[in-house]
């Protein structure tokens, strides 16, 4: 299984959350880190 | 999820906002959040656009099968990724809380 080269720039997204508002990866640039969880499903 | 929950004060506490991104929509995610009280924020991604973004960009031609969890520092750069090999393959808290003490500088015994 292929793995991302760490250290390497995330890229950036932009899309609205389940309230409608909008987040954007960049948004958290010099403010936190993120972790992105990349669920397949809620069953 | 739960497990992600049953933490979520101790990422708080490293400074790390955890976003879970997933294929159903946005009244999917708002009852499912609110079902399990869970704090995070969630993106819904019907169309998959973040998932084929990653997939395009880091090769994570299996992302879209298997969950997936990548950390991000503040720099924007990806720390640690981690890749399902099946639907309950997910990383513990402490691993991910260690490298987010690693990332922040600080010591985990401290921590």
């Amino acid at each position: 299984m292929s793995r991302v080269s760490l250290n390497q720039n995330a890229p950036n997204f932009s899309l609205p959350d389940y309230t409608g508002r909008v987040v954007s990866l960049a948004d958290f640039r010099g403010k936190k880190n993120v972790l992105l969880v990349f669920n397949r499903t809620f069953a | 999820m739960a497990q992600l929950r049953q933490d979520h004060a101790k990422f708080i506490a490293r400074n790390v906002e955890v976003i879970v991104v997933g294929p159903e929509n946005a009244q999917a995610f708002a009852d499912y959040f609110q079902r399990e009280s869970l704090p995070f924020t969630g993106l819904p991604d019907p169309t998959a656009s973040v998932l084929k973004l990653y997939g395009q960009e880091v090769n994570l031609f299996k992302l879209g099968r298997m969950p997936a969890q990548v950390l991000i520092d503040q720099e924007g750069n990806a720390r640690f990724v981690h890749y399902g090999h099946n639907m309950s393959d997910i990383p513990s808290n402490e691993e991910i809380l260690s490298l987010a003490d690693e990332i922040n500088g600080t010591n985990p015994a401290q921590a």
